[in-house]
């Protein structure tokens, strides 16, 4: 190991037992919080949701906003709640090869989860001197006094639209999550790696993840997930991240999935004057996916920036949805999203630009690129504006095709055989759309995924 | 007795076979089965149109209000007149004109006669005259260009073949209520191979306040027949707190082309909620030329259903919104057929504390290999109250398709403005140069008159904008 290990949790013996799973109820909320020894307010705001959460309607396909993504699929009546006290997965093989499987870069921290259930924890010494605060939520209300710094993160509102639903039903039933805090002017220099392993065979998994940034602190966190087995899954997880003044915080995100996972994610970022929000992300999964990816520009300069490519294979359906929020002045953003969709995958893109009109000076951004690689493949793409303000420059575009004939042509022409070409182009055009990453060692990294994800699809493929 | 306030003429377009003693007539305030009876017993109409405006009511009754898009609290049903013939009436002098709409009548170069004429009774169309002349080339050549009541007595198999066919009595609460009340409109047949290559072109007004027009235009363009149609509101027209809700539907035969070209300016208290759909077959082209200049808001998304191989689809639009107005123009491009082509060019304005949406659609369903289809939206915000929106829509289900769609929403750049103004040009000019440039791809699709006209608008409305 390259990291100085100053703590090391043990991991806990989980045994399977029978999956009885819990019932969509107030016991089940009140268990969740016993468990992760909450507070009594944190208690009752679950019993407050649970309340809202029987006013807002049941998403539906009939909904304009579910019209390309069935939300019955990760309906509760085909779901019980996962119950972490009886019968946590021993999910050995994943377990070791955390253990096994050093992150390719040097690191400030790496933190395993399992089904939500912190794994292990190291945490490099000099970035547990300059005040790092990692831990997943089933341990932090035991072992550490770090509640204040989460406070006014954890159950957060989270307006989320015509359907409410599925935030509300996350902040009742969470199991837990990561709580990770940066205090104010610190420079971690190497990423934070997260690693979750979400299996919960036929069972619905909640989680929650906060993340704080201090004042003038920057930050690379690494987060891997990787959801379903051999049955179908569940897995809701809000992520909310607040950034003070100045913060920077760049996020790189690997989502894999098989095509039993059904995943519905929802990260919301709070940016202060002057901070800098990156998010890098590389999705191979072959399940049903939701995310959700908002980020509110709330003070002056404030920038943010999302960046990301997405494989698609098998029956996998991504639906991402993004919201660009300015709310201050001189503030930009910019959204690069490319897919390649193989097989039966489809991708569905809804963005929001909104400008307030007290956002003057904004610039704001979005592209949406999709390659159809496969007959069965669709991508639908509705990239909105709303500007309510004249002092802005703001530009969305959509392409959606096939590889460029011309170009395969020409790549031929010069000696290459077919599939050859086809994986150049195809990786060339994925590739672009993580090329703005800083981080050297990490983008090599997403590359090596991303060749990873499209060596399946090699050889034998025609683009005709 | 507030019906006994409402004097309005229906529709604009006044052939010589109406007789001006059958205007005086007004229905009750409301919407009752009674009114729409009473509406088709007027029209002394077949039994089969009384019954479709009696489903079409139901329909109307059933349907809630759209949920989505713009705020149409405004709009209050049981406060409006639905059916109102034109009534000789000098009460609405062209002093009750607002000066906005008065003004702009005087820039756009309408002599004095003519704009007496315009604002005063009877009849509203000086287009008439023009069509008059042209009519006996057109009835030659076996064209048929009638107001749609009349269409339904003259040729009723013709009308009942593909009357309601693209928009059916229910397809949405504003159609259902066009439907159950509708009266006036165009209706045009243009026989296989016939080019009509003078735009016909219709003109509407609404006159009396509360009133609600709903007027329902019917073309069927034959296979490789051409026509070009012009509606216009291509001058201001006056009304107060008034409804308009139009239905057209367009039949393109294989190899046929229609234009329909508008040029909407209603005055700023005219709820615009009409529906436009177009149907293409093989090889045909259908063009939506779509200026929205007027209204208090509108909500317009002219559709084209390209059902046949080779089809096409062409939308452009320049939409404007200045005090207090909402203009939400968009278009529809649904691909059915293999190699069928689409494109979309919208550009709006808005200024002052105006908003403009482009609300749009491009679907392209399982078969429909090789389409391709491109949108183009650019938004010019000049003010920083105004808004503007853009809301495209792609729901693509098929992979052999090219698909693009760009967007851009600015400002004047201080850039362009400096530029011109360096080279001795006031700011006001300047201003108007840069959006007269921002929708000449639009403009210069229109017939020159009315590209004059437009650009005469445009300029008209944004003025007093700078200093």
């Amino acid at each position: 190991m390259h990291t100085t290990v100053v703590k090391e949790i043990q991991p806990r013996v989980y045994e399977i037992k029978n999956n009885t799973g819990l019932d969509w109820d107030a016991a089940a909320a009140g268990l969740l919080s016993e468990r992760l020894g909450e507070p009594p307010n944190l208690r009752s705001q679950r019993f407050e949701r649970l309340h809202q959460l029987s006013k807002v309607p049941t998403p539906h396909r009939f909904m304009e906003s579910w019209r390309r993504t069935d939300p019955a699929i990760i309906s509760q009546k085909r779901f019980k709640l996962w119950n972490p006290e009886d019968e946590i997965l021993s999910d050995t093989s994943t377990h070791d090869s955390d253990r096994s499987e050093s992150p390719p870069v040097l690191t400030s921290a790496i933190l395993s989860l399992c089904n939500a259930q912190q794994q292990s924890i190291v945490v490099e010494e000099n970035a547990e001197d300059s005040g790092l605060v990692l831990a997943s939520q089933d341990h932090t209300f035991r072992t550490q006094d770090t509640m204040s710094e989460f406070n006014s993160l954890i159950g957060r509102d989270i307006e989320e639209d015509d359907t409410p639903a599925f935030g509300l039903m996350n902040a009742v039933w969470y199991h837990g999550g990561y709580l990770l805090a940066v205090p104010k002017g610190s420079q971690i220099l190497d990423p934070i790696w997260i690693r979750h392993r979400v299996n919960t065979p036929g069972h619905a998994l909640m989680v929650q993840n906060n993340i704080k940034i201090g004042s003038e602190s920057s930050l690379t966190v690494v987060i891997e997930t990787e959801s379903g087995g051999e049955i179908e899954n569940y897995l809701n997880e809000i992520t909310n991240i607040d950034l003070e003044p100045g913060a920077e915080l760049s996020l790189i995100v690997i989502n894999t999935g098989t095509s039993n996972s059904r995943y519905y994610s929802h990260l919301n970022v709070g940016q202060s004057e002057s901070s800098n929000f990156e998010i890098t992300w590389v999705d191979a999964s072959e399940g049903w996916n939701v995310m959700r990816r908002e980020v509110n520009l709330n003070g002056p300069y404030a920038e943010a920036f999302f960046r990301g490519m997405r494989i698609g294979s098998g029956e996998g359906s991504l639906e991402l949805r993004t919201k660009q929020n300015h709310f201050a002045p001189a503030t930009s953003s910019d959204l690069f999203y490319k897919s390649a969709l193989f097989d039966n995958s489809s991708s569905i893109f809804r963005g929001l630009i909104r400008v307030e009109p007290e956002a003057a000076g904004t610039n704001a951004y979005q592209l949406n690129r999709n390659l159809l690689m496969d007959e069965g493949t669709k991508a639908d793409a509705i990239p909105n504006l709303e500007i309510l303000v004249d002092d802005v420059r703001c530009t969305h575009g959509v392409s959606t095709g096939k590889v460029n004939k011309d170009a395969l042509f020409y790549m031929m022409s010069r000696g290459l055989n077919h599939s050859q070409a086809v994986n150049m182009l195809v990786s060339g055009f994925l590739t672009e759309a993580v090329d703005g990453l800083a981080e050297e060692d990490l983008k090599d990294y997403l590359f090596a995924k991303i060749e990873e994800g499209l060596s399946k699809f090699l050889g034998g493929k025609s683009v005709e | 007795m507030p019906n006994q306030i409402l004097d309005l003429e229906l529709d604009q377009y006044k052939y010589g076979f109406r007789d001006p003693e059958e205007y005086l007539y007004r229905s009750e305030k409301g919407l009752s089965a009674k009114i729409v009876e009473e509406i088709s017993e007027r029209k002394n109409e077949p039994i089969w149109m009384l019954d479709f405006r009696l489903k079409a009511l139901d329909w109307f009754n059933r349907k809630p209000m759209p949920k989505w898009g713009p705020d149409l609290s405004g709009v209050n049903f049981d406060d409006l007149t639905y059916y109102i013939k034109p009534q000789e009436h000098g009460e609405r002098s062209w002093d009750d004109v607002p000066d906005g709409i008065r003004n702009t009548f005087e820039r756009l170069g309408v002599p004095e006669a003519e704009r007496k004429y315009l604002a005063g009774i009877g009849a509203q169309y000086e287009s008439e005259v023009v069509y008059h002349n042209l009519k006996e080339e057109w009835e030659q050549k076996g064209v048929i260009f009638l107001d749609t009541d009349t269409a339904l007595k003259d040729h009723p198999d013709l009308f009942r073949k593909f009357f309601s066919t693209i928009i059916p009595s229910g397809d949405n609460k504003f159609a259902a209520l066009n439907s159950a009340v509708w009266s006036g409109g165009s209706f045009i047949y243009v026989p296989p191979g016939v080019q009509v290559d003078i735009p016909l072109q219709t003109y509407f007004r609404i006159n009396a306040e509360k009133m609600g027009q709903f007027e329902r235009t019917l073309i069927i363009v034959d296979e490789g027949a051409f026509v070009h149609y012009v509606e216009g509101c291509t001058a201001p027209t006056y009304s107060a707190s008034s409804l308009h809700s139009a239905v057209v539907e367009i039949i393109a035969l294989p190899g046929a082309r229609v234009r329909y070209t508008t040029i909407q300016n209603w005055a700023n208290n005219v709820y615009n909620l009409v529906t436009k759909r177009a149907v293409a077959y093989k090889d045909a082209t259908v063009e939506w030329v779509d200026c929205n200049l007027g209204s208090k808001l509108t909500m317009k998304y002219p559709s084209v259903y390209l059902l046949g191989e080779g089809a096409h689809a062409e939308t452009l639009s320049v939409a404007y919104a200045g005090r207090g107005q909402h203009t939400e123009a968009g278009a529809k491009c649904i691909h059915a057929a293999p190699h069928t082509t689409s494109t979309i060019t919208s550009k709006s304005i808005s200024q002052y504390d105006g908003r403009t949406s482009y609300r749009g659609l491009i679907e392209i369903l399982p078969g429909a290999r090789k389409a391709k289809s491109s949108v183009v939206c650019d938004a010019l915000i000049l003010d920083p109250e105004a808004r503007s929106d853009t809301y495209p829509y792609s729901y693509i289900d098929e992979s052999d398709v090219e698909i693009g769609h760009e967007a851009s929403v600015s400002k004047i750049s201080d850039d362009q403005l400096f530029y011109l103004m360096s080279r001795g040009i006031s700011e006001v000019e300047a201003l108007s140069l840069i959006v007269r440039g921002f929708i000449d791809p639009v403009a210069k699709e229109l017939p020159m008159e009315f590209a004059v006209e437009l650009n005469h608008l445009i300029e008209l409305q944004m003025e007093g904008s700078v200093g």
